[in-house]
């Protein structure tokens, strides 16, 4: 592919003309809406924000950070869902490259000494640095999503130097930790129901216990999900590398 | 013309830009970078929604919902992608195509 090829696929046509001035359009208009949005919240946003402040609503949460107060307390829902899309992202990618022979071949980066050296750093590193996130997004910003992408991230560099090389999806452990985080969730969601309180709605004092153990839980699955997601698509023999002509380039019809 | 604004219509061009790319170019990993594009933009007037400046009652804190919708947000995004990538994969491996097929047979004009 040269960069003519690049240029080509920009060739103007009266589709795109169409579509530009379409996109324009609704560009311009959402524009218009967005503008339109008050920059002062409404009567009714201030006066729900008095009563929540009244109330200590953020001190009952069990942490100090609204973000994860909102995450694992007031939306619990949405984040016990989200959890469970995951797995499901997990199970679609795994059905899609059902019947896919994995070519194990290596990167021939493994015995890198720079890369040796500089992984002997960055992995405990990102190991501390998500474990601080976790403790720490209780109160700050941070949690068990940021948690989880840093230690994903000290995954994939590990896949990419082929020190993590293994049949994940039909290995129990990464089985196991793919559906930890849902599954804490709902049993404490649940558990919660035998001591008399709603779904989700954790008891007085024990809120900040019950939430670090389901961030515990939700950092190691969105860990090993990225992990798991990334060598099945883009990891040495996925199916990115069984398809490698598979460039950016438009068909040729 | 506020930091909120501002953002808020870096937004929307963001979005604009994206479903412009996601309608007008035919190759599919090219329409999954335009929905990421897309998705950015959502985030990012979700995000301006949420600057201080709209704060209620203190000034200094933001308003935690879209921050969470948005964290919840990027990582459905994520998982959302590596199927769609996957997907693609798949596909090319079967047709040997990097597009979609056009809807009606007649056309072999590839013409977006």
């Amino acid at each position: 592919m040269t960069s003519l090829d690049s240029w080509k696929t920009l060739r103007i046509r009266p589709a795109k003309i169409a579509i530009g001035c379409l996109t324009l359009g609704l560009a311009a208009l959402l524009a218009c809406v967005v503008y339109e949005i008050p920059e002062r919240p409404l009567p009714l946003a201030t006066a729900l924000q008095d009563i929540a402040t009244e109330e200590r609503l953020i001190e009952k949460s069990g942490v100090g950070n609204p973000v994860t107060a909102v995450l694992l307390n007031f939306r619990a829902y949405d984040t016990l869902l989200e959890l469970g899309v995951l797995v499901l992202a997990v199970l679609a990618v795994q059905a899609t490259s059902a019947g896919v022979v994995r070519k194990r071949v290596g990167s021939g980066w493994k015995h890198n000494r720079l890369l040796t050296a500089t992984l002997g750093i960055v992995v405990p590193v990102s190991i501390v640095v998500a474990g601080d996130l976790l403790w720490m997004g209780a109160d700050h910003p941070g949690g068990a999503f940021q948690a989880g992408a840093v230690l994903s991230g000290a995954g994939i560099m590990l896949i990419l130097t082929d020190r993590l090389n293994r049949p994940f999806f039909s290995d129990w452990r990464y089985r196991l930790a793919v559906v930890v985080g849902v599954a804490v969730f709902v049993i404490v969601g649940l558990g919660v129901m035998a001591v008399g309180e709603q779904l989700l709605q954790y008891p007085a004092g024990l809120a900040k216990t019950l939430i670090l153990a389901i961030e515990t839980a939700a950092m190691a699955s969105v860990a090993v999900v990225f992990v798991v997601l990334f060598d099945a698509v883009a990891g040495p023999g996925g199916l990115w590398n069984q398809s490698n002509s598979l460039v950016l380039r438009e068909d040729r019809q | 013309m506020t930091a909120f604004t501002l953002y808020a219509i870096g937004g929307v061009g963001l979005f604009a830009m994206g479903l412009f790319s996601f309608l007008a170019v035919a190759h599919l990993l090219r329409k999954i970078l335009a929905l990421n594009v897309m998705g950015s933009g959502v985030f990012m007037v979700l995000i301006a929604i949420a600057h201080p400046e709209r704060a209620a009652t203190q000034p200094a804190n933001v308003d935690p919902i879209p921050q969470a919708l948005v964290l919840t947000g990027i990582v459905v995004a994520v998982s959302a992608t590596a199927l769609a990538l996957a997907l693609t994969c798949q596909y090319h491996a079967e047709t040997g195509r990097t597009t979609l097929p056009e809807d009606s047979p007649g056309d072999e004009r590839s013409d977006r």
